[in-house]
Parts: C-alpha cells; sequence; structure tokens
C-alpha cells in the first residue's frame, strides 16, 4: 500500500488542479487527505518554486511519453510537407535526464 | 593499470557512430525500458553486442525506492530482458514513479527517512530474487528537496548501502545540478557517501531554466549538452578518493552532435579518470613517506 504522504507528493507533482487546491488551502486539503499535523506542516513549508517547476519538469515527461496520433495514409502519401499533429508549443526546452 | 572503463549511453540514433569507434569504447548501458517488449531479434542482437563489448543494462521505471512493492510483472519482465542479453550488471534509480494509480512520469524524490530506506531495501531483494542479482542504485537530480526528509541525501544513499549491500550508481550530473540547485558541497557528499561501493558512474550535460514565475534559475540534467567541466573535476574527485575500478558512463539522450564530439567527451572522462588516480599515487606515496 503506498503511504498517504507519498501518495499527496504524488498528486502535487502530476495534477496541476489538486496542487493549485493545496496551495490555497494547504491545512484543508491534507486533513482531507488524513494527514497528521507534522506531515501537513512539511508539505505546507516546501519552497512553491521548486514545487512548480519540479511539477512542470515532470509534466513535459508525461506528456513526451504519451502515445503520437498514428498519421492517416494521406499524410504518409503527402509526405513532410504536412504538418504533424503532436508536439505542443513550448517556450522551454523538455527535460530529459535520468 | 586501473581496470578502469569510460563508455557511453546505447542509442539506436548513434548505431553507426558507436560501431566504428568500439575500439574507444570500453563499455555500452542500454535503456532496458526501450526493450522490454523488444523482438527476439533485437534482445539476440543485444546479446551479440555483449558478446563483442562490456553491456549494462539500466533500468528507469522501477521506483525502486516508494512504498508500494515493486510489481512482479515489471521485475519478471526485466528478468527476461538480463536473461536474454546477458549483461555483466544491472541498475536502478533511488526513486519512487508511482503510488497507488497516480503516474508521475519519471524519477522523483521520496522523503528521506527510515521508512524510504526500508522501502528500498525491500524492494531490491525483490528484485535481486527475481532478476538474479541485485542492481547497482543510482542518485537522482531532483528540482525539489523532498518534504518530509528525516536526513540528507548521502545519510539516507549510506544507510540503503549499508542495509542492502547494493553497489552505487554515482550520477555526477544528477550531484552537480542538486549542489547548485540546493547550495551544498558536492564534496561534502562524496565524504558521506560509501565510495567504496560506488562502481558505475554517469556523465551528462544540462543546461539553465527558469521556474514558471520566472524568479529563480535552476540547472536542470536533460542529457542534451555537453558535459561541463565541474562533473569532469568530481570524476577526478571520485578516482582520488577509490581504490576499486571505475565504469564511466557517457549519458546523452538526444540533440545528438558527429560521433567525434562524443568521442572527445569519452577522452574527457579519461583524463578526469587519469588525473584524480595520479593525485591518489601522489598522496600514497606521500602518506608512506611520511611513516618511513
Amino acid at each position: 500500500m503506498p503511504d498517504r504522504f507519498e501518495r499527496v507528493l504524488a498528486l502535487l507533482l502530476s495534477d496541476a488542479a489538486f496542487r493549485r487546491e493545496f496551495l490555497a488551502a494547504p491545512g484543508v486539503v491534507a486533513a482531507q487527505e488524513g494527514l497528521s499535523a507534522e506531515e501537513t506542516a512539511a508539505l505546507a513549508t516546501m519552497p512553491v518554486q521548486d514545487l512548480e517547476t519540479a511539477a512542470w519538469s515532470f509534466a513535459c515527461k508525461r506528456n513526451s511519453k504519451r502515445p503520437r496520433l498514428q498519421s492517416p495514409w494521406w499524410r504518409n502519401l503527402l509526405g513532410r510537407s504536412v504538418a504533424t499533429v503532436s508536439s505542443p508549443a513550448s517556450g522551454k526546452r523538455m527535460p530529459n535526464g535520468t | 593499470m586501473t581496470g578502469d572503463r569510460v563508455g557511453l549511453g546505447w542509442r539506436p540514433e548513434l548505431a553507426a557512430g558507436i560501431f566504428d569507434a568500439l575500439d574507444q569504447i570500453d563499455v555500452l548501458e542500454v535503456i532496458a525500458d526501450n526493450y522490454l517488449e523488444a523482438s527476439r531479434a533485437q534482445r539476440r542482437g543485444l546479446n551479440l553486442m555483449a558478446r563483442d563489448v562490456a553491456v549494462q543494462i539500466h533500468s528507469v521505471d522501477l521506483g525502486m525506492a516508494g512504498s508500494e512493492e515493486v510489481s512482479t510483472e515489471r521485475l519478471e519482465r526485466l528478468a527476461r530482458l538480463v536473461h536474454d542479453v546477458e549483461p555483466e550488471a544491472w541498475s536502478e534509480h533511488l526513486a519512487f514513479v508511482r503510488t497507488g494509480d497516480i503516474e508521475i512520469g519519471h524519477l522523483a524524490a521520496p522523503p528521506r527517512t527510515e521508512a524510504s530506506v526500508a522501502n528500498a531495501v525491500r524492494n531490491m531483494e525483490r528484485a535481486a530474487r527475481i532478476v538474479g542479482s541485485l542492481p547497482h542504485m543510482e542518485n537522482i537530480a531532483t528540482l525539489m528537496q523532498p518534504p518530509g526528509s528525516a536526513m540528507s541525501e548521502p545519510a539516507w544513499i549510506a544507510r540503503i548501502v549499508a542495509a542492502s549491500g547494493c553497489g552505487l550508481l554515482l550520477d555526477l550530473h544528477n550531484l552537480h545540478a542538486n549542489a547548485i540547485n540546493f547550495g551544498f558541497d558536492p564534496q561534502d557528499f562524496l565524504d558521506e557517501i560509501p565510495i567504496a561501493s560506488v562502481h558505475v558512474l554517469h556523465i551528462a550535460g544540462g543546461h539553465w531554466i527558469s521556474s514558471p514565475d520566472g524568479g529563480k534559475q535552476y540547472l536542470l540534467d536533460d542529457h542534451l549538452n555537453e558535459v561541463d567541466e565541474p562533473v569532469y573535476a568530481l570524476l577526478s574527485e571520485v578516482a582520488a578518493r577509490a581504490i576499486q575500478p571505475l565504469t564511466v558512463i557517457l549519458e546523452r539522450d538526444g540533440a545528438y552532435p558527429p560521433m567525434p564530439v562524443l568521442l572527445r567527451e569519452l577522452d574527457g572522462a579519461r583524463d578526469a579518470l587519469a588525473l584524480g588516480r595520479r593525485r591518489r599515487m601522489a598522496e600514497g606515496e606521500k602518506a608512506h613517506a611520511g611513516q618511513v
């Protein structure tokens, strides 16, 4: 079984709506998730910039792993002159490291 | 003769260049996750390659330091790959990647506590039973210090090594990036980890990014850039501290430069290793002279 603290940490890193909700009212959300006062304090004192940057990096990773739409046959026929359907616009380069 | 070796990550995009330069590459590291669903022919190809040059398998997606037991299915798939390829060793990360039905997407740092030490050790023992050997475990780069931690990263790593007996894969760019982003001295980190357990090292490059609000800069470990000078300096430092042979792997995951550039980076690693080994020898001679 995953522990509750790890689950909330994973949600903070992967779910933008949950993160917004938590940052607006950490005590309320942590209580809903069943965290202790000590666990709540540990999460509530995290530097927000670090959390947001880490969450951005993980979102890039998840997007890069998403299966791309298969090109229909006519795209292959027309070749590269037709724009591909993937690649959301992003000003930042994708994090890659392991 | 130190037995030190230098190689790089196997990437299909680099295959032609790698085969042309095998006399300059001591070891190749294959990403397990790219071959878990591979055909028998592809695995046979990796096995044949492993007969020509030392091959290590590097797994990314198990989540060895998470609170959940790593799934038997994932471990059995990895075991089949290791069985088919016959690498000399395999490795994973001190990270969690999922919890319950939540997929984080990449390697996340768990809280550094006695509980996560126990989780990592339990998962390693399970992995060793199913795959057939303990992995080397790698320190990860993180953009956020894990909340709820009770110990420093090197103390946490030392606890895991002591409790499991695993070897370490020390990623020097991860160490460098964490040191820059969180303001600590990487020498202190090296003081605290069991250096005798370090058998494999990763070197790589990164680039600077800003936080989404633009208020803070971070060094991102991206494997898309050339190895930074401080990473070579850390490699020399490890070579000066370690007695055992070291295997250095250059990681490059995209924006591939021409092969001569990568081979120059391998030479840079050899030079850094040699520099550290010379320092070790000189310090040993000095200490010996002092005793006589």
